[in-house]
């Protein structure tokens, strides 16, 4: 008998739970099963003369008149026949007698209470020995109560949520001792029950995070029983730094996870890169899975709305999410309601921004001077030489413009959020509202967004219950135009940096001044002009909803079935008025284009947990899932308009309409998963998961790729030879390998696609024909990207976890990579994406977060990370080295990155100065050819005396061979501090600005440092000559930059009053503070700023800066109210 | 138990509910594979190969290095490092001038080699399928004939790439590629109608090709006096002037102007529509800045005062040629333009190409002259007096017919070397800014003298016999082995 219970896993007790369901909606929070009554006689007298009324009626009377509160199950309540009260100077106890009377429902009244509960009429209820109610209150260290702990029996199902004081009751089944007590945020405890009727218990606050929940792909494990390297980050660290950003939110936060800042811009994402980079042109970027929907945008989330951040990186937590895992997962859960009061939470901060940096530059005597002197060391005279009233000399000049002045700004930001949540035991609901708002320190920019979120939970029967998360939102946002360098297309920055100080910026009629002589060499246009004048907004809108059902089929077996959709529109809008060159020669340009995508995923999941006795507990899954996305485009452009006034709102009154554009792509993902976990004696942690995935993205012999991986762990601290000390709270080995892959290139690619071109026929009068080019190569065979990733991993806690220290080792080797080779170009075509080459990723992470002081008063915590990585490139195709990269225009800078068998990707490569020409004789004898005194000298690197192309080297690389993050929180009584410093260290910045600032030639503005130029009378080795003749651009570690930072990232400082009651509303908590960001930065770097990156998510040209939106400092004041 | 009987087929219904298929097909576009079926097809594809030459002829790639590696240009010195480069010879193999001239021809020979392969599936008139077959051979000729000059042995691929399969090629012998050239352009004189059309003008005829062919076999002769090729060159020009299908506008600006587009005096032409698919040659080379063009001047190279001075005072095409003033918009106030100022705002400026019309930038619509009439009595006159060994009757009047309509008088009594000094000077003078300069100076082996002879703006381009071949570009040598680079780079 007693075995066949266990091998079931089905008692006779849990039987009789599933047939009958009992447990129902309740409209109170307090649940209670039970025909004990024990009978608290009142003395109080009722009157009471009612007919036929619903049983709620009266209890509503009874309420008014004695001051009882009732409890009971609203199911069984509001299905009873009314009913007929007739009384006086009653006890509570006649008149429930009497109303209650041939109704299946029961009562019991303790102190001021009345309980109803279902009579239950079964024949067996007689056999039911009689159930004790236990009873008692949960509190914290401090003695404060505790509501909404979750209070279960250990076997059974049977669970209670404690009230606002802390207080619970629960009947115990037969054969239940043990009660189980769980909240977020404290230690589970589990008491025995012995003989008494009450139990008082005080949670501890979990110090300790293993019994913490961690969210991995398709469920959850509890901490302790992780086998993989994942990280968390809660909503405090998200809180710790408000940003708008999801990106900036991981920032510093998580070991092996580098985000760099792209640009300073309202709105712009930022680059997320865990463990390296291991593709070279397939995507790089991390899965994001929201809620469960996996999706590759996260621009419109809401940081508020983060409840937790984990992080899987290695391949045994990543081989889940298979063809998609190989860049890590990032999972993001959102907010939730809980069981217990409603909750309602006001947040809200307001804040200033102001440049962190302006780059110094000339004044404008100091321009004109060094104007003069390329001018005579290229051959000429002198330009400011009081010739003209344009060309005055440097002492007489009136106009002096600081450009980098004239385009920033003061700028605020601000962010509003109400936040609803809360429910019973059955529903739980969070709704949250969020007005973002942020003014850019570029004039003009700015970046709006609106969410409304809500997350519903139900409990719709024993067996199922449903849940939808769905999400609104709007952006709204005006790009400034930058990251553009030369002519009249160049972004503001650019213009700024370049354009002279002598120039004022208006004309006298009001007009912009414009001046595209010898002295703007870039043809730069005015920066403010370019700063107001060009429309460039952006409209988003999303829907993103992902409804699910659980399904309990059987004890231990849970359906799953979710069904997402991410609806996305965006529509962009452009102007240029003819007040500046980019529009004024076309009287003026609009573009619409308008993009949308429709996203969809069904997914399905058969969850089977099981403890078998003492020793083994399983859990499996198996799913099912499918996923789709289409998306489609359209741009229209038009110009030559008769005014500006109407913007991009009527193309059809351009002069000129150009062709129009339109597109659309799919693609379709079809996968079968499974995991299972196995746990051995708390001992051994076995998990072994599969994934099998189908992309269209693929050519038609290769669409399929199975992606398994196996983990083992050792929680060491269980062992009994740990039993007999205390220096060691924890400790657990693990270990993981397996394979994930990558699937994120173009649609199509594996075709040989035909394009549409156009050539006019019919000399004088010309009509354009439509052709038709080959414009790829197709490759049949083009399939998965895959990546093996090997990670040994140790947790270790001592001293009852006051010090915890997480380190993992990790070798991440990508095969088969997405590559867009160089092919022969007398093919007619220039790059072919195959499946070819290898690179490796190798590298350490550290985390180590300290109690370092935890008083009752005072508290101080710290958390550190740290991560090092090696990349390397194993092979290529079939070549040992080429060049590539990105460059720049209007420089005539490209192939700036070397990629070579060995090496690790983003080496710069170019020539290697070493010092400054000194004399004409020592330039003659360098084999550099019209090199003279002042002139950078460029190493031989090949020594054969010439100086060419064939002496490059590499000269630098863009990836921080080491970064990492530290928080400092301090909690004094009521006060909290927080400090965050983030940084990294090693990686080099390709300053594509130098080109601009330190080329000498008097084309535009410089750099301040160019006053210690070379003159004869200063022999300069670090600033050649101003020449007029001058401006080869050669790219040199001239232009490299260490780009290694330490940075305070954010400096917070909060008081929270708490349990304040205004005019009978009672408000928990209000939170107070003050936070400065990016105030402190130690970096040499002369560049806005070091946190920069122009190619985005590009694998090849990372650390790249081209003039891009400068970083801003901020001061930030918050008000966060709970009620 | 119901209950779990019945969630159970609910779930297996929903897993069946979705699938999706993961045969995708694009929306947008076609593929090769069900590509090239019908005569549409064929045309669109024949559209798509003549396409190509906007890119080889709006842009700089042959024309820059043609004008500023010779003595007629000189490039905006603070401007794009490579184009300076090349002007001083002071390029390497990853310059961008070479690379873009590599990677358009062969783009245009795959274009070519696709239609080439595929028209005998193409279900459509056979006498059209020779038609098109023809004219993607004169296609392909003039690509090579690009390729040849500039960098000497090329990979010759002959048939469209389907794979990345055997496409690493060595470089073939001039001779072999001069050779195919030459068999492609006969079969496009065979083939080809005389002429199309009005609405087909633009495309290739059995008079292009010759023309062409007649230019092939000027520059194989080189300058060897006693090569067999002056007289074939002399013949196939002479051929089409038999024809009397072409002639000379009377007025030198009539030549460029946008009603005389596929007029009488064009053999072939490349074609633009203004401010639609249009060339860059107004707002590119107006003087830097100027405000009379879309976009304001770029000023990407300016008139070598050698050249402006060649001119004489009453050379009807000087005006036509050159832009020397203009009246400021702003202003009112008329800008005077100089040889010698450096400042590139105020530089004399090429003209001939400009579209007074065009409003959206870098959007002309003036046509490039790829072989013109003029261009052919040059021809003819040149290999006639190689050919015999002195000017004949005939090249004098050819030579002179081209005199005339500048308004110069004739020219007589010239020895072989004079007359051979005065057609170089008339082809810099008649042709100059149309792509020639630099592959005449080297066919007739002038290039070193003439590049060290014009120093103007310190140019002092150490020039060695090795620059009269472009590098290889180096992303080629990287991508095939079997690429060796010219000698000297």
């Amino acid at each position: 008998m007693y075995e066949k219970k266990v091998v079931l896993g089905i008692t006779q007790s849990t039987l009789y739970q599933l047939c009958i369901p009992v447990i129902m909606r309740l409209t109170v929070i307090l649940f209670v099963l039970s025909m004990h009554a024990s009978v608290w006689a009142s003395a109080q007298k009722i009157t009471l003369q009612l007919r036929s009324v619903p049983l709620e009626t009266v209890f509503q009377e009874l309420t008014r008149q004695t001051g009882y509160y009732f409890l009971f199950d609203a199911d069984a309540v509001t299905r009873s026949p009314n009913v007929d009260v007739a009384c006086k100077n009653a006890t509570i106890q006649e008149v429930l007698n009497q109303c209650m009377e041939g109704l299946p429902l029961t009562y019991t009244i303790e102190e001021k209470s009345v309980v109803i509960s279902r009579a239950i009429r079964s024949k067996t209820a007689t056999e039911q020995p009689q159930q004790r109610i236990i009873s008692g209150r949960i509190t914290n260290a401090n003695g404060e109560p505790l509501e909404g702990v979750t209070i279960s029996w250990k076997q059974s199902q049977r669970s209670v949520i404690s009230d606002r004081s802390g207080r619970y009751q629960i009947s115990a089944p037969a054969g239940e001792t043990t009660l189980v007590f769980t909240m977020v945020g404290y230690i589970r405890a589990e008491r025995s029950i012995g003989q008494s009727t009450t139990l008082d218990v005080i949670l501890q606050l979990a110090i300790d995070d293993l019994e913490e929940v961690v969210v991995v792909g398709y469920g959850t494990v509890r901490k302790s029983d992780l086998t993989g390297a994942v990280a968390t980050i809660s909503e405090q660290d998200v809180k710790a730094t408000p940003v708008v950003d999801f990106g900036r939110a991981l920032q510093g936060r998580a070991p092996g996870v580098l985000v760099t800042q792209n640009a300073g811009s309202p709105g712009s994402p930022a680059t997320i890169r865990i463990r390296g980079t291991g593709s070279v042109n397939a995507g790089n970027d991390p899965l994001y899975v929201v809620d469960g929907f996996p999706t590759s945008s996260i621009n419109t989330l809401n940081p508020a709305d983060i409840e937790s951040i984990e992080i899987l990186k290695d391949a045994s937590s990543t081989a889940i999410y298979g063809s998609r895992g190989s860049n890590g997962v990032v999972i993001v859960t959102t907010k939730r309601g809980k069981a217990g009061q409603n909750e309602i939470a006001f947040e809200s901060y307001y804040g200033i921004q102001r440049v962190r940096r302006t780059i110094p530059l000339l004044n404008s005597t100091q321009y004109a001077e060094f104007i003069n002197d390329a001018r005579v060391n290229g051959g000429g005279t002198a330009y400011f030489d009081g010739s003209s009233p344009e060309r005055p000399r440097p002492e007489q000049l009136a106009t002096h413009t600081d450009w980098q002045d004239q385009v920033l700004r003061t700028a605020p930001l601000q962010q509003y959020q109400l936040m609803l949540a809360g429910g019973e035991s059955k529903t739980r609901y969070a709704i949250s509202g969020n007005i973002y708002s942020q003014e850019g320190i570029i004039e003009r920019s700015s970046f709006k967004r609106y969410t409304l979120r809500t997350n519903i939970d139900r409990e719709l029967s024993k067996h199922v219950s449903v849940g939808l998360n769905l999400t609104g939102s709007m952006i709204n946002g005006q790009a400034a135009h930058s990251q553009i360098g030369g002519g009249s297309n160049a972004g503001v920055m650019n213009a700024a940096i370049n354009y002279a100080p002598v120039f004022p910026v208006f004309n006298g009629d009001g007009s912009y001044y414009r001046d595209q002589g010898p002295l703007n060499g870039n043809l730069v246009d005015n920066p403010v002009g370019i700063a107001r004048e060009i429309t460039d907004k952006t409209l988003g809108n999303r829907i993103f909803a992902n409804a699910f059902a659980d399904v309990k089929l059987w004890e231990g077996l849970t359906l799953r079935t979710s069904l997402g959709g991410n609806l996305e529109n965006a529509k962009n809008n452009y102007y240029v008025t003819r007040n500046i060159g980019l529009g004024m020669g076309t009287n003026g340009i609009a573009r619409v284009s308008a993009n949308m995508g429709r996203e969809w995923l069904n997914e399905n999941t058969l969850t089977f947990d099981r403890a078998f006795g003492q020793q083994h507990h399983l859990t499996a899954l198996a799913g099912y899932t499918v996923q789709g996305t289409y998306v489609e485009g359209v741009t229209a452009n038009a110009a030559d308009f008769i005014d500006d006034f109407a913007l991009y709102h009527n193309l059809g009154a351009g002069g000129t309409l150009q062709r129009p554009y339109s597109d659309s792509g799919d693609w379709a993902l079809q996968s079968y998963l499974a995991r299972i976990n196995y746990r051995f004696q708390d001992r051994f942690l076995l998990t072994l998961t599969a994934r099998a995935d189908g992309s269209s993205r693929f050519g038609p012999n290769k669409k399929y790729g199975f992606f398994p991986s196996g983990a083992f762990a050792w929680r060491v601290i269980n062992e009994s030879f740990m039993r007999n000390q205390q220096t060691i709270s924890d400790l657990k080995l693990r270990v993981s390998y397996g394979l994930t892959g990558n699937q994120d290139i173009r649609n199509f690619g594996y075709l040989s696609i035909i394009g549409n071109v156009q050539y006019p026929l019919g000399g004088a009068n010309p009509v354009l024909q439509t052709g038709a080019i080959p414009v790829s190569l197709s490759n049949l065979n083009l399939g998965w990207e895959s990546n093996a990733q090997l990670d040994a991993g140790i947790d270790l806690a001592l001293w009852s976890n006051r010090i915890r220290i997480t380190a993992d080792y990790y070798r991440k080797r990508t095969f088969n990579l997405l590559f867009d080779v160089n092919v022969p170009q007398t093919t007619g075509y220039s790059t072919s994406l195959r499946n070819i080459g290898e690179v490796e990723n190798r590298g350490f992470e550290l985390a180590l977060n300290t109690i370092n002081i935890k008083r009752d008063a005072f508290e101080w915590t710290t958390a550190i990370n740290l991560t090092t990585n090696r990349n390397k490139i194993l092979s290529l195709d079939g070549r040992e080295e080429f060049t590539t990269g990105a460059g720049s225009g209007h420089h005539g800078v490209t192939n700036t990155v070397l990629m070579k068998v060995g090496e690790p990707l983003g080496n710069f490569y170019g020539r290697k100065v070493v010092g400054i020409f000194q004399s004409d004789a020592e330039a003659n004898a360098s084999g550099q050819a019209n090199a003279q005194a002042g002139d950078l000298r460029y190493a031989d690197i090949n020594n054969d005396g010439q100086i060419n192309d064939n002496d490059r080297t590499v000269i630098g690389n863009g990836n921080p061979p080491l970064f990492g993050g530290m928080s400092n929180e301090f909690r004094w009584r009521n006060v909290d501090l927080s400090l965050f410093l983030q940084g990294s260290l090693g990686n080099d910045i390709l300053n594509f600005a130098r080109f601009d600032l330190y080329n000498l030639n008097g084309n535009n503005n410089q750099s301040i440092d160019v006053l210690d130029r070379w003159t004869p009378t200063n022999p300069s080795q670090t600033i050649p000559r101003a020449n007029s003749t001058g401006g080869q651009r050669i790219l040199s570690s001239f232009h490299i930059e260490d780009g290694s930072y330490l940075r305070l990232k954010s400096i917070a400082l909060g008081y929270t009053f708490k349990a304040i009651t205004v005019k009978g509303l009672g408000i928990r908590e209000v939170r107070i503070y003050a936070a400065a960001q990016n105030y402190l930065t130690f970096t040499t770097y002369k560049g806005f700023d070091p946190e920069v990156s122009r190619f985005g998510s590009s694998a090849i040209n990372q650390g790249m800066d081209f003039d891009g939106y400068p970083n801003a400092k901020t001061l930030l004041f918050g008000l966060n109210i709970n009620l | 138990m119901k209950t779990h009987i019945t969630y159970l087929l609910a779930a297996l219904a929903i897993l069946q509910s979705c699938t999706a298929s993961l045969e995708v097909a694009p929306r947008g576009y076609l593929t090769s594979g069900t590509f090239y079926q019908n005569e549409t097809d064929a045309k669109a594809a024949l559209i798509g190969a003549y396409s190509i030459l906007q890119d080889v002829y709006r842009n700089e790639h042959i024309l820059t290095p043609n004008e500023i590696c010779a003595d007629n240009a000189v490039p905006f010195l603070t401007g794009g490092a490579d184009r300076v480069a090349i002007w001083r010879y002071s390029h390497n193999t990853s310059n961008l001038y070479p690379g873009q001239i590599w990677s358009s021809a062969y783009q245009g020979i795959q274009y070519s080699n696709v239609l080439i392969d595929r028209l005998p599936g193409v279900s459509m008139n056979e006498q059209q399928k020779h038609v098109f077959t023809a004219e993607a051979k004169f296609l392909r000729a003039l690509h090579y004939f690009n390729l040849v000059r500039f960098f000497g042995d090329v990979p010759l691929v002959k048939n469209e790439t389907t794979s990345l399969e055997d496409v690493e090629i060595p470089r073939s012998p001039v001779a072999d590629v001069y050779q195919f050239i030459e068999e492609d352009l006969l079969e496009a004189a065979a083939t080809l109608p005389p002429r199309h059309a009005d609405n087909d003008k633009g495309r290739a005829t059995s008079v292009a090709a010759m023309a062409l062919l007649a230019k092939v076999y000027l520059t194989r002769a080189g300058n060897t006096p006693n090569s067999p090729y002056w007289a074939q060159a002399a013949s196939k020009a002479k051929e089409v002037i038999d024809l009397n299908m072409y002639d000379l506008w009377e007025d030198y600006a009539d030549v460029f102007a946008l009603a005389n587009r596929g007029g009488k005096e064009s053999i072939f032409e490349v074609q633009f529509i203004t401010d639609i698919k249009g060339n860059g040659f107004t707002t590119g080379f107006a003087p830097r800045g100027a405000p009379i063009v879309p976009n304001n001047g770029f000023g990407i190279f300016r008139v070598t005062k050698s050249l402006f001075d060649s001119y004489g005072a009453d050379d009807k095409r000087k005006s036509v040629t050159f832009l020397t003033s203009y009246v400021h918009p702003g202003t009112g106030q008329t800008v005077q333009l100089s040889v010698d100022d450096p400042d590139p705002t105020v530089a004399v400026s090429f003209w001939k190409l400009a579209d007074p019309t065009v409003r959206v930038g870098l959007n002309g619509g003036t046509s490039w002259p790829y072989l013109r009439y003029a261009e052919l009595l040059l021809i003819y006159a040149e290999a006639l007096n190689e050919a015999h060994n002195g000017p004949t009757a005939e090249a004098y009047q050819a030579l002179n017919q081209v005199r005339n309509r500048a308004g110069l008088e004739d020219l007589s009594n010239l020895d072989k070397e004079a007359f051979n000094d005065a057609i170089m000077l008339e082809r810099r003078l008649e042709l100059c800014f149309e792509g020639h300069r630099w592959f005449d100076l080297v066919r007739r082996d002038r290039l070193i003298e003439t590049v060290k002879a014009e120093n103007s703006f310190d140019r002092n381009a150490p020039i060695t016999e090795h620059h009269k071949r472009f590098p290889i570009p180096f992303r080629e040598i990287e991508a095939n082995k079997k690429l060796e680079q010219n000698a000297g780079y």
